[in-house]
């Protein structure tokens, strides 16, 4: 039977984000300048409260499915605009995951890994990858020659997994990733990216000349599979555009208010001011992306990742975030400029998200392929 | 608990209307568009299915979710006609109305006559809805001794000269209230219908109440007074899934076409142009899809869902009308003859998207 209410325990972890979000929303602005600066593991706001990514481990049986609430508390995250407590969870964990054997995943488990897929040359198309890794036999090493560019959490990862272009003698020549952890000989992360917005998020280039790894770090999962991590995150980051998107619109309709300006959802096409009549096509426009990444995030946690609707869900919350934070601003004019207030922020932070884990025009591509039973060669 | 799956009853409803849909109304849709007019044959064929009967007879159990199904039912019927999912949601809407909202009274004079056998029209008309109307003029209730006074209109009501009844929301004293008029009341006028641009076969007209003096028993629920925001929430959920099934048989018409026509030296799916208009349409049938479930979901467990459904309906009026005309543009001038459903999809997307408030699920 098909229902869209909570759980108690789903409402009552998601409560605890928004007001841990809340509580976090002071600290927003603070890498503005100091984009060097890496937020805390966490803030003093969070002594005393529980964890909320913790709460969800413990109490699996009583939710909706632990996928859905994981996706919805980085909706949370993002409407505070900074993790009062950091996840500590990246790419890379899920790829591990998917990908290692017992005994790689009991290694890095706890670690944060970063993913290193985009290259200079391209990110969209990792069959692109230059970064080569070289079988050496006679050390049993894999050695690591290329560059990563815009990764996230280069800086503040334990490790992170690259993609690269294996040489094995007996081996084709193929796609596959390795761990590469903080501190080994020839790995070095860049400086920080300078950004137009989420300047709280760790983002580099990874170096790598010479660079020596056990065969043990070798993640020879398949690929397909690898790939198909980003079928998971790819819904997270619709749900990261879903809370920036819902800040701003919450926002401008308390100052909508402050001008008798209110929805009225039975209002007639000519009963509403433009801005209210934009805003409730915002509003529209939200919930639409709202139920795609909870069926994304349904048909994952029951049958495994859908690649056509975990692709839905991020083109449309990357369509959403970028005209919902156009939208506020122009609706609310003045004070959407300026950096008194946060719409300027969110609007320069949420255009990240029809970029970053694969563009909007990347999962229509995806999408086109599916439902026209194309391969890439065909259609590209 | 959040899920998106279909009870077996449900399933075995909707792929019993689908097939429906298909065999029966798709064939018939453009020559009863053309006609103007319904054929008594295809009323009589959608009207077995029951749908309104199942609403209307108080001795059958409802079923589970009864919102949730009419709306699947009625975006499976819109699949193959949207003309003849309309039709049938207009007395659809006005039995629920009753079922749900009126006293043991209303419920007894006028429920029997929808759970027959052959198909009996009503409508919702909201009086206050719709600026066409024209503006000034009065559309409201009064009190008058012994009962109401009904003065105002109603554009475009489906199959208005076949309706038996029309239930008219309209405010009374500053408070919304519903009104049960027969079609044959005095001051009831149905004007000739003048055509419309799409859904032609359901002969819109405009119905004016010129003074129309209703008893008290008229009123929806009598004494106890109705839930009129109700009435229309399922109004809009009606019209949103109507408009999910009419975007999804655009999509499902328009994807193998894309790949059989050839231009260049390839198909014009192989074309990124092409190919991302139809993961557009693929996106946003699904969510407009879903969240007129979820308003209907919501109205099967809550008296209103005001804005889920205000926004489900408008989703679906904005993306249903984005496309079927894409559903034009890629058929080219194919899309434009009436050989083809392109350009009567197109019509009748516009046309459900500006209608409110006539029809219910």
């Amino acid at each position: 039977m098909i229902s869209f209410a909570f759980t108690r325990k789903d409402r009552e972890i998601l409560d605890e984000a928004r007001a841990q979000a809340k509580l976090a929303a002071k600290y927003s602005r603070d890498f503005e300048a100091d984009e060097d600066a890496m937020p805390p593991h966490e803030y003093p706001e969070a002594a005393g409260r529980p964890d909320t990514r913790e709460l969800l481990e413990s109490h699996v049986d009583e939710l909706s499915g632990r996928k859905i609430i994981h996706a919805l508390l980085y909706l949370e995250d993002w409407y505070g605009g900074v993790p009062l407590r950091e996840a500590r969870y990246s790419l890379g964990n899920t790829v591990l995951k998917i990908a290692g054997d017992p005994a790689q995943y009991a290694r890095w488990a706890d670690k944060t890994i970063a993913i290193g897929l985009t290259e200079p040359i391209g990110g969209s198309d990792p069959a692109s990858t230059r970064t080569s890794a070289t079988y050496d036999p006679a050390n049993d090493e894999w050695v690591i020659e290329g560059e990563k560019i815009f990764i996230t959490y280069a800086e503040s990862c334990d490790a992170v997994l690259v993609l690269a272009r294996m040489v094995h003698p007996g081996r084709p020549r193929g796609l596959s990733t390795f761990m590469v952890e903080k501190g080994t000989p020839g790995f070095s992360v860049g400086k920080q990216i300078r950004k137009m917005g989420i300047r709280f998020e760790d983002t580099a280039g990874l170096s790598f000349v010479n660079c020596r790894i056990p065969a043990f770090n070798h993640i020879d999962g398949d690929l397909k599979k690898t790939l198909q991590s980003f079928s998971e995150s790819r819904p997270v980051v619709a749900a990261y555009a879903l809370g920036v998107s819902r800040a701003a619109m919450d926002f401008t309709w308390v100052r909508l208010a402050e001008i008798g300006v209110t929805p009225d959802y039975n209002a007639t096409p000519t009963g509403l001011c433009a801005a209210a009549d934009r805003m409730l096509a915002l509003e529209a426009e939200w919930d639409a992306t709202w139920i795609t990444v909870l069926r994304a995030k349904w048909i994952e946690q029951n049958e495994g990742p859908g690649k056509i609707e975990s692709s839905a869900a991020k083109a449309m919350g990357g369509a959403l975030a970028r005209k919902a934070t156009q939208t506020c601003i122009e609706v609310l004019g003045a004070c959407g400029l300026s950096a008194e207030h946060l719409a300027e922020k969110w609007f320069r932070d949420a255009r990240i998200f029809d970029i970053y884990e694969g563009t909007g025009e990347i999962q229509r591509l995806i999408i086109a392929r599916e439902i026209l039973r194309y391969s890439p060669k065909e259609l590209n | 608990m959040i899920s998106f799956a279909l009870s077996e009853e449900q399933e075995i409803a909707c792929t019993a209307a689908a097939e429906f849909a298909r065999s029966e109304l798709a064939p018939g849709a453009r020559a009863i568009d053309e006609a103007g007019a319904l054929s008594a044959a295809a009323l009589e064929s959608v009207w077995r299915l029951g749908i309104v009967q199942t609403v209307a007879d108080g001795a059958e159990a409802l079923p589970e979710q009864p919102t949730v199904l009419n709306a699947l039912l009625l975006e499976e019927l819109a699949y193959g006609d949207a003309a003849v999912a309309v039709a049938l949601a207009g007395p659809l809407g006005f039995a629920k109305a009753i079922a749900e909202q009126g006293s043991p009274r209303q419920k007894q004079d006028t429920l029997p006559l929808f759970a027959g056998d052959s198909p009996r029209l009503a409508a919702i008309a909201h009086l206050d809805a719709g600026w066409f109307q024209g503006a000034g003029k009065p559309t409201r209730a009064e009190r008058v001794a012994g009962g109401y006074r009904l003065v105002g209109a109603k554009a475009l009501v489906p199959l208005a000269a076949q309706c038996s009844q029309f239930l008219v929301l309209a405010e009374c004293e500053r408070e919304r209230a519903a009104y049960v008029v027969a079609a044959d009341a005095d001051g009831v006028k149905i004007a000739a219908s003048k055509g419309t641009l799409g859904l032609r076969a359901l002969a819109m007209a405009d119905v004016t109440f010129e003074n129309v003096v209703v008893p008290e028993t008229a009123r929806l629920g009598e004494a106890e007074g109705a839930d009129v925001q109700r009435i229309v929430d399922l109004s809009r959920v009606a019209l949103s899934a109507i408009l999910s099934g009419l975007a999804r048989a655009v999509y499902d018409y328009a994807l193998p076409y894309t790949k059989a026509r050839v231009v260049h030296g390839e198909a014009i799916a192989k074309k990124q142009a092409v190919a991302f208009k139809l993961a557009d349409m693929h996106i946003a049938t699904q969510a407009m899809r879903w969240m007129g479930l979820r308003a209907a979901a919501e109205l099967d467990v809550a008296t209103t869902a005001t804005r889920n459904a205000r926004l489900a309906q408008r989703y679906a009026a904005d993306q249903g009308m984005r496309i079927a005309d894409e559903g034009v543009q890629l058929f080219g001038g194919h899309g434009f003859v009436r050989d083809l459903p392109l350009e009567m999809w197109y019509r009748h997307a516009r046309s459900l998207s500006v209608l409110d408030g006539l029809i219910g699920a």
